[in-house]
């Protein structure tokens, strides 16, 4: 699963939805805005990755699903936020639910960026599109340079 | 003061009063008259005695004068002169018993006069037959004894007749007056009688009445007692500390204490939790200078431990100078409402999640059918004919449908949980940025929109949008088949507060299925005539009665549709 390509930028996803998962990579490589996509299929394994001694610094993003199997998004969220090393690294959550309260929920815990699945393709085309040219191609972050930069 | 009935008797007593003073009066003048005239009476035997005394005296001497002249014995004439000197004693008393009487007062003068000249004559008689014989004067004077005599017969018999003439004009008058008074004794009797009567009748009244008047407050009273003991919720009252003064027996079963262990011996606070007992002795002191407590809830410790939740009720007593002297309070045990609350939070907390659910796992899918099946037809279009595009196209189709039913699901579910936020607004203004942002009007030459509506609403601005959306959508769906589209908007007030209304010149329906027209997922077209889920009238409704108005339609096929719907005033 874990493509180890040292030099590259890249992408952490995190959806429990393998077609979500694949037609988020098939968007975003069609438009040229990553190439590296690392996927996990729930919140645990993430976190695992994220703090582990393999852990490749400064991914480009985080996108992230809530509703996933062991560890719920907001989970993840939390962790992430809540860790010296790890919070600035941009997280942005892709959810099928807009509630108002989930969103709240998600600000507080500092999420960057709270997009929602459309059920419609060219919708969630565009959306997946306007993510990645600002995420992948326009932000930075601290640390994110130097990363570069090698 | 004294009631009109006291005042009857008072004026009863005094009448009864005033006429037995007047009996007595009466009787008084009535006895001291049968005095007078039994003196009268005895006075007119005197006369009458003294006259028939002086008169045989009269006749006494006569004879003792013819003794004298027959026998010449001394004892005759000193007879005759204690006879004459009888007569002037009777004479003396006569004159003073007849007293101011003018007629017997003349008579008497004559008859003492008569008297007199009999007696003289008498003596001169006497003198004559001492001295020679002088046979003429003989004669002369039996004539003269005899026409003196016959006078003072005559005089003495007047006397007499008139003294008894003025007794029984005396004894009529009494008589008479006895019969007024004895007339007028019985009438007075009678009278004082039915006045007491009467009295005593007022009394008996008042009696019972004061009698019945107990009876009904003290019915009054148990009955006040009982709703107070046994009323369905609890009463209290606790003095300036807190303590109880008062306690009714549905609040002590409720406790599990009896009357005597808590009143003057249990403070509110003892019935409370820790945290709650400085809640109540923060508000205590606000509440006994406010005078009001309403609906604060507390959690109530019985005896055996255990609590329950109460919502209290409590308004204030004050003394003459404004001291606080006790409350009055209410205690409802909201065990069930609580519960009630809890099962609601409970359900209301399961629909999120199943609201939640619905949207997340099945939108999934349809965003994996949607979009698998539009790569296919984007990167496979070489290797589909014409029939393979259709059946493409069609799965697009149903899968777009399905996402629209899913998202008007969540709308309406979601529109029950919201709370309204209410305000006073223009609706005419709502009407118009609804129009411009569905983009119909002004620049829409095949549409004519006349929006009439005058009335401001009180609501929830932001869900009437979405009544408005949804209306004016389905006009302008249901018009699409008529040449022109014409919407009408309006208002008018109603007693149930400000209706406004919509109205399309389009298709129309029957009002036959009148009643699965605000369905869910009711439609009276299908949707291969007109779109639609069948959520957006039952949303419509849903919003309408959640502001507590009501929502209805007139109209007739081809003839066009009517939609009104109220609001309530601000309350």
């Amino acid at each position: 699963m874990i493509q180890e390509t040292e030099d590259q930028p890249y992408l952490l996803l995190a959806d429990d939805s393998e077609e979500d998962a694949d037609l988020t990579a098939r968007v975003l490589r069609g438009g040229k805005l990553i190439e590296h996509v690392v996927h996990f299929y729930d919140g645990a394994q993430l976190l695992d990755y994220v703090f582990s001694s393999s852990f490749r610094a400064h991914p480009l993003l985080l996108l992230l699903d809530l509703d996933m199997p062991k560890t719920h998004g907001l989970e993840v969220l939390r962790k992430m936020k809540g860790d010296g090393d790890k919070k600035h690294i941009p997280v942005v959550v892709m959810s099928g639910c807009s509630d108002e309260g989930v969103i709240k929920q998600t600000y507080e815990l500092g999420v960057n960026g709270f997009v929602r699945k459309h059920t419609q393709f060219e919708k969630f085309k565009e959306e997946i599109l306007h993510v990645g040219e600002f995420w992948l191609k326009t932000n930075y972050y601290p640390g994110f340079w130097n990363s570069r930069q090698v | 003061m004294l009631s009109e009935v006291d005042k009857r008797i008072i004026v009863g007593f005094a009448m009864a009063l005033v006429l037995l003073v007047i009996t007595i009066f009466f009787s008084y003048r009535n006895m001291s008259q049968l005095r007078n005239v039994t003196l009268e009476v005895t006075h007119t035997h005197d006369v009458l005695f003294r006259i028939e005394e002086i008169y045989s005296q009269l006749l006494e001497i006569e004879s003792n004068k013819r003794g004298f002249l027959l026998y010449h014995d001394q004892s005759f004439d000193e007879a005759k002169l204690a006879g004459i000197e009888t007569i002037y004693l009777h004479l003396d008393t006569l004159r003073d018993l007849i007293g101011g009487n003018g007629a017997q007062t003349q008579r008497f003068d004559t008859l003492q006069r008569l008297i007199s000249q009999r007696i003289a004559l008498s003596q001169d008689i006497v003198n004559d037959s001492l001295a020679p014989r002088v046979p003429s004067r003989s004669t002369d004077y039996s004539l003269r004894g005899k026409r003196l005599t016959d006078a003072i017969k005559r005089i003495a018999g007047e006397m007499k007749n008139d003294e008894r003439d003025l007794l029984n004009g005396k004894m009529r008058l009494v008589n008479a007056s006895h019969r007024q008074f004895y007339q007028l004794y019985v009438a007075f009797g009678l009278v004082i009688l039915l006045i007491f009567i009467f009295v005593v009748y007022i009394i008996r009244a008042r009696v019972q009445e004061r009698i019945a008047t107990e009876d009904f407050l003290r019915r009054r009273s148990d009955e006040i007692k009982d709703l107070y003991d046994n009323a369905p919720c609890g009463y209290h009252s606790v003095d300036g500390d807190g303590n109880f003064i008062e306690i009714n027996n549905t609040l002590l079963s409720w406790l599990g204490y009896s009357k005597d262990e808590v009143l003057h011996k249990m403070n509110f606070s003892d019935f409370l939790s820790e945290n709650e007992k400085e809640v109540f002795l923060d508000n205590f002191d606000r509440f006994k200078a406010e005078g009001v407590a309403s609906s604060v809830e507390f959690e109530m410790l019985r005896k055996d431990g255990t609590t329950f939740p109460i919502i209290l009720n409590a308004t204030a007593v004050y003394d003459g100078r404004g001291g606080f002297v006790k409350d009055r309070a209410t205690i409802f045990d909201i065990s069930l409402r609580k519960e009630a609350e809890d099962k609601a939070r409970f359900l209301n907390a399961e629909m999120e999640a199943f609201s939640y659910s619905v949207s997340h796992d099945l939108r999934a899918p349809l965003r994996s059918i949607d979009s698998y099946t539009k790569i296919i037809a984007e990167e496979y279009r070489d290797k589909f004919d014409d029939e393979g595009q259709r059946l493409i196209n069609t799965v697009l189709k149903n899968s777009a449908r399905m996402a629209r039913l899913i998202d008007d699901l969540l709308d309406f579910s979601r529109v029950g949980r919201k709370e309204l936020i209410k305000s006073s607004f223009s609706m005419k203004l709502l009407v118009q940025s609804v129009l411009e942002e569905m983009e119909i009007g002004a620049n829409d030459a095949s549409k004519a929109i006349n929006n009439q509506i005058d009335l401001d609403a009180w609501g929830d601005k932001s869900t009437l949008r979405q009544v408005w959306h949804n209306l004016i959508s389905n006009a302008v769906k249901y018009s699409s088949k008529t040449p022109r589209t014409e919407i009408d908007f309006g208002s008018y007030a109603d007693p149930s507060g400000h209706i406004f209304f919509i109205r399309d010149h389009g298709v129309g329906f029957d009002m036959a299925y009148y009643d699965k027209l605000f369905g869910v997922f009711q439609r009276l077209h299908s949707s291969r005539e007109y779109d639609g889920t069948g959520v957006g009238l039952a949303l419509t409704q849903r919003i309408v009665t959640k502001h507590g108005g009501e929502i209805w339609a007139e109209s007739q096929p081809n003839q066009g549709s009517t939609f009104y719907f109220s609001l309530p005033l601000k309350d």
